[in-house]
């Protein structure tokens, strides 16, 4: 018995129409865990070396984990890994919700999706009863609608994962939208998820999960229960969410404005926490078991519509990246990504980078069609969002990333293009952040903040200081914090709550019926993230170091205005800084892990099939 | 009497005492911060009568003034 895991693996080949299951391997089982380990597992192991990400060849692989639709608290997070049509390399986006809890109550682990359907279908799962059904009169609708249509038909207790306009017409940056405003947003796996002609999946399962020791669970769960409950965060993260964050980042100058030239908007106060929830906010809304909901529901009534958030990162990027200071249109843009399908993280950052190419006259009147592509202007924004979607004009360009934006544009906007790997960077200024910044620079996604966030730890040893301390607090955050996506819960009850990691050990051995210590599941993790790293070498033509670096906006162009006024990396220190990295991790100068590193971690077979 | 609260690290960073400050009010957030020694960028969430407010309120009398840091992040 395979305890703690629904004990399935679900296989759909779109192109043939065939499904198959098969046990879960209890070997993989202990050795990646689940989530985003199972994710990369299969995708290192199955995925046609050089296979096209937009092509039928790439997986899409949807993973619960141990954890996920148990008793331990936030226990409603599913991975979801392809190879990147952004990046050329690995995606491990994850989304909270229901969906997680319902995959495993129909027994599975993952649900691999690969080939692709000759028309537009969605994925029917009820327990074992799985279909491939006729989509065509769900294609062009957006995310939401789409959602809402399937619930009607086939009933509430289906938790439904769609696609929008942006993941049918190929946007690079397209997301996968779940419980009416939940994301599985970075890397592309809503493009891949069009490319397959796949609109939604919808899953119902009313199975059991095997528990090894049903008191002993009941009993550590409720433990860590009552410590959420007893946290001093829980009122200020109940209500506001991730919202809470924007005027303390706004403070101390990490609050990316206008395309990262600066790290404090003016107006800010206009999108705080405190005015988004007196304006718009209509109720509080959570994922599986969370005793902390920080989801937000909101009723824009300026523009009409109905939308979950904006949480943190989409002001952050929608708002004062394209420097909108009206909560509502920020609500707005946000609504116009979700149901466009569009990851609002990097659609923020390419509107705000081309509204930088127009201010500089690199863009002009012509090639915006008409839009006066200025920062502020809200209703540019709303435009940008659908010519991404549908690849109009200038939109088509955009669609493809800010990398291959500025490879276009040219004129030195390669410079300002804020990416690393080919991925936009999230909603943290990093100019005066040396741990933020080389979070960025090291994330096996691209630049996403949630593998690592690190800035608390500059502001607490100096922002300026560039030592090897910050490069092992990044690894060490790059092993907990992944970790959660690979056990299918919230890190939010840690990270927010101050919950105690020592207390999932007790929870996960009773459940599992393995005795592991937390260091033994941190090893586990760093088996994941080093496997990540040999995908990427393995797809990516002369992937290394160059890789790992921020744009030249990060050491040449110091910040024009706020708290952080002044401020810029040296080039050499950044180089430093990747050093002490790759020393720590046991990674080469190339950022190749050492043969004993691979060693140490069991992944030498792997390393021979790159 | 407004009252003066801390949470996690920021007991530990902090100089002095909440207790020893004297009276708060008619200070700003700022100032109370400020006299306990604390990095201004480690509090996070200024929470008063349980409403986020800047670091610029002036603290009135009867008000509940908790400080809140942020460590793992979003």
């Amino acid at each position: 018995m395979l305890y703690g895991y629904g004990g399935n693996i679900l296989r759909i080949d779109l192109t043939s129409g065939s499904v198959s299951t098969e046990p879960t391997d209890p070997k993989i089982a202990e050795k990646f865990l689940g989530g985003r380990g199972f994710g990369i597992y299969f995708l290192f192991t199955e995925l046609p070396r050089g296979a096209d990400p937009m092509g039928p060849d790439n997986l899409l692989i949807i993973s619960p984990g141990p954890l996920s639709g148990t008793l331990v608290p936030g226990a409603g997070k599913l991975d979801i890994t392809c190879k990147s049509p952004l990046t050329g390399g690995y995606a491990g986006a994850n989304v909270g919700g229901l969906l997680t809890a319902e995959i495993k109550y129909a027994g599975y682990d993952s649900i691999i999706l690969k080939g692709k359907a000759p028309k537009p279908v969605y994925i029917f799962v009820d327990n074992d009863k799985v279909e491939i059904r006729d989509a065509s009169d769900l294609w062009g609708k957006g995310s939401l609608e789409t959602e809402k249509i399937l619930k009607d038909r086939l009933g509430e207790e289906f938790q439904i994962a769609t696609i929008g306009p942006g993941g049918e017409n190929g946007v690079k940056f397209a997301c996968i939208t779940h419980d009416f405003g939940r994301q599985a947003g970075r890397g592309g796996v809503g493009a891949v998820m069009g490319s397959k002609n796949v609109k939604a999946i919808a899953v119902r399962g009313n199975k059991s999960i095997p528990v090894a020791d049903v008191q002993a669970f009941r009993k550590a769960a409720r433990a860590m229960y009552k410590a959420c409950k007893d946290s001093s965060g829980l009122q200020v993260w109940q209500r506001y969410g991730t919202a809470g964050v924007t005027t303390w980042s706004n403070e101390i100058g990490a609050f990316p404005t206008r395309n990262f030239s600066s790290g404090q908007l003016e107006g800010y106060e206009n999108l705080s926490g405190e005015v988004m929830r007196e304006k718009i906010v209509i109720t509080d809304k959570g994922c599986f078991g969370c005793p902390s909901p920080c989801g937000k529901w909101s009723h824009v009534k300026k523009h009409g519509v109905r939308v979950e958030g904006p949480e943190y990162e989409s002001t952050a990027l929608l708002g004062g990246d394209c420097a909108l200071t009206d909560i509502q249109d920020v609500a707005y843009a946000n609504y116009l990504a979700d149901d466009l399908g569009l990851d609002s993280i990097s659609a923020g950052n390419v509107i705000a980078f081309a509204m930088e190419c127009y201010e500089r006259g690199i863009l002009t009147d012509k090639d915006t069609g008409g839009i006066r592509l200025t920062f502020g202007n809200a209703e540019a924004v709303f435009a940008m969002l659908k010519k991404i979607a549908y690849r109009e004009g200038i939109g088509a360009i955009l669609a493809e990333g800010v990398k291959h934006a500025s490879g276009v544009f040219g004129k030195g906007s390669e410079a300002f293009a804020i990416q690393a790997k080919g991925m936009e960077f999230s909603g943290y200024e990093s100019h005066n952040a040396p741990s933020m910044l080389l979070s960025y620079m090291t994330c096996d996604v691209g630049a996403h903040h949630n593998r690592s966030w690190a800035i608390t730890y500059d502001i607490q040893t100096g922002r300026d200081a560039v030592t090897p301390d910050k490069a092992a607090r990044v690894i060490y955050l790059q092993h907990v914090r992944p970790l959660f996506d690979a056990l299918g819960a919230c890190r939010l009850q840690w990270v927010e709550l101050g919950l105690d990691l020592n207390l999932y050990v007790p929870t996960i051995a009773a459940l599992t019926g393995l005795d592991r210590s937390w260091d033994d599941l941190l090893k586990i993790s760093e088996r994941i993230w080093n496997l990540t790293r040999l995908f990427w070498f393995r797809e990516v033509p002369g992937f290394g170091r160059a890789w790992d670096m921020p744009p030249a906006r990060f050491y040449k162009e110091p910040v024009v205005s706020g708290p952080t006024k002044g401020k810029v990396m040296a080039l050499e220190d950044v180089e430093r800084l990747l050093d002490m990295y790759y020393e720590q991790r046991g990674w080469d100068a190339n950022g190749w892990p050492t043969p004993q590193k691979l060693e140490e971690l069991g992944l030498s077979e792997f390393a021979a099939a790159v | 009497m407004a009252t003066v609260e801390l949470m996690g690290i920021l007991r530990e960073h902090a100089k002095a005492g909440p207790e020893q400050l004297g009276p708060a009010e008619g200070k700003t957030v700022a100032d109370v911060i400020q006299a306990l020694g604390l990095p201004a960028d480690l509090v996070a969430f200024v929470m008063v009568n349980g409403r986020q407010r800047p670091k610029t309120y002036v603290i009135q009398s009867e008000d509940h003034v908790i400080l809140i840091p942020l460590i793992g992040g979003g």
